[in-house]
């Protein structure tokens, strides 16, 4: 058995790890795009902070893919899928056989027209290189642009760092997507207190009045190139259509990651998670899935963020537009507000700023399926 | 049966909960939004963010699994004589 996984990230690596275990001597082809052994992204923040050293960040060893007789091509990008022929063309050429392919290309960042030597992003290593050479020869603010978790990041980054920082975001108040007005201004007047210089409303980065001597980071979210996928006959939504094992509609072929589109058995509906813990877990399953097994992807999906001090957490689906409704509890007065989001009478998922008691009940709440009536919060 | 020292550092600690999923009679998350350290899903004296607990070897598989799968590598597994088991690198 020959099995391809294109993108070495957490979930391709960890698939890889996966299905070693599983078959001791089945070819396993891992291909990225990155020249680096496997490092965490979630720990780059705590990198650009100074909290860990760059070693610190690396979860695999460069000797760790031979010793478990994993073919890792590093610095290849794979360019088209023959679903017919079972192969991938990569960008030197060569076209690589499968018997089973993994799909955990992740996605790439949205980038602005706005171009400039201050400008930044904050999604890979050599990014975060770039803003922390950045950061130690500014001598203006630091300014995030953004305002999802990666402006978040941002934000915290730079208050952390001492700068004087702005945060700029289109929406009437940050993660404005899932958060309610409530939690927003929860948020917004957090980061008041703290002096951050909050600026919604900034429909473009040039509104902010950006100098030569600030930094601009830019975290507008991601955009997976989904154009390939189609191409080779492989269903795509905004992601890679999979459903609760992580097939995609071509037999043989998986998805997993943040580029996965999947039938979320917990919340039921098709979701993408885009956060490291599904990613992780999504690719056990799915390696598990191409070894023959036929397990479903179960997990309630949660991403944490701590903002200059501010906890937030989201939990489950939080997709305003697809729940039936919302539920607030909690107050900006009293410093902490949960959102809680309701289908079919049940809770699918919740926001909770400032209210990390709220968690654990949420999360089993959401795990059981139960009813928001029966959700006794404090 | 084995014995482990559990330790979370809670600076480390981002509050992902990849632990408390994969083992959850061993992790929780408290009001901090960080993981700290039960023994069977038990709290014997003071809420702490490290432990000694005897483990079954399958036990001893969940803690290191949820340990791995820790976005910060917050989590710490040391056998008996110190040795660290992971992060093992």
């Amino acid at each position: 058995m020959r099995y391809l996984i294109i993108g070495s990230g957490i979930a391709g690596t960890t698939a890889a790890e996966e299905l070693r275990k599983l078959d001791a001597t089945a070819e396993i082809v891992l291909i990225g795009e990155e020249h680096e052994p496997l490092y965490s992204r979630v720990l780059l923040p705590h990198y650009a902070k100074g909290i860990v050293a760059l070693e610190k960040i690396f979860l695999k060893k460069e000797t760790w893919y031979l010793d478990k007789n994993i073919e890792w091509l590093r610095g290849v990008r794979c360019e088209e899928i023959d679903t017919t022929n079972r192969h991938v063309v990569v960008s030197d050429g060569r076209e690589i056989p499968f018997d089973k392919l993994l799909i955990t290309t992740g996605a790439e960042i949205h980038t602005l027209p706005h171009e400039g030597e201050n400008v930044c992003y904050f999604q890979t290593l050599g990014d975060t290189e770039h803003l922390i050479a950045k950061i130690a020869s500014c001598s203006g603010r630091g300014i995030a642009y953004g305002g999802s978790f990666i402006a978040s990041e941002l934000i915290d980054l730079f208050v952390h760092r001492g700068m004087r920082t702005v945060a700029a975001f289109r929406g009437p108040w940050m993660f404005s997507r899932i958060l309610d007005a409530e939690s927003g201004a929860l948020v917004t007047a957090h980061l008041k207190r703290v002096g951050v210089d909050v600026r919604p409303g900034s429909e473009t980065l040039e509104s902010v009045g950006a100098t030569a001597e600030d930094i601009v980071a830019v975290g507008v979210g991601i955009a997976p190139e989904l154009g390939w996928f189609r191409d080779a006959g492989i269903a795509t939504g905004r992601g890679v259509l999979a459903n609760a094992r992580l097939e995609t509609n071509v037999a043989g072929v998986y998805a997993a990651g943040d580029i996965a589109e999947f039938d979320d058995v917990v919340v039921g509906r098709r979701v993408m998670a885009g956060n490291w813990p599904s990613a992780q877990m999504q690719g056990r399953v799915a390696a598990r899935n191409m070894a023959g097994g036929a397990e479903e992807f179960r997990n309630v999906s949660a991403y944490a963020t701590n903002l200059a001090g501010l906890d937030i957490i989201a939990i489950g689906d939080t997709d305003r537009v697809a729940a039936d409704s919302t539920v607030i509890v909690g107050s900006v007065v009293a410093g902490g507000v949960t959102q809680l989001f309701v289908r079919s009478g049940k809770l699918v998922g919740a926001t909770l700023v400032g209210r990390n008691r709220d968690r654990k009940a949420v999360t089993d709440a959401i795990n059981a399926g139960l009813a928001v009536d029966d959700v006794k919060l404090q | 049966m084995p014995k482990l020292t559990i330790k979370v550092d809670p600076d480390l600690c981002i509050g992902a909960a990849s632990c408390v999923t994969i083992a959850p009679e061993t992790f929780q998350m408290n009001d901090e939004n960080k993981a700290y350290v039960l023994d069977h899903g038990t709290e014997p004296g003071e809420r702490t963010y490290q432990r000694m607990i005897e483990v079954t070897e399958d036990e001893k598989e969940a803690i290191i699994m949820g340990a791995q799968s820790c976005p910060t590598l917050a989590v710490f597994v040391y056998d008996e004589e110190g040795n660290q088991l992971f992060p093992d690198i």
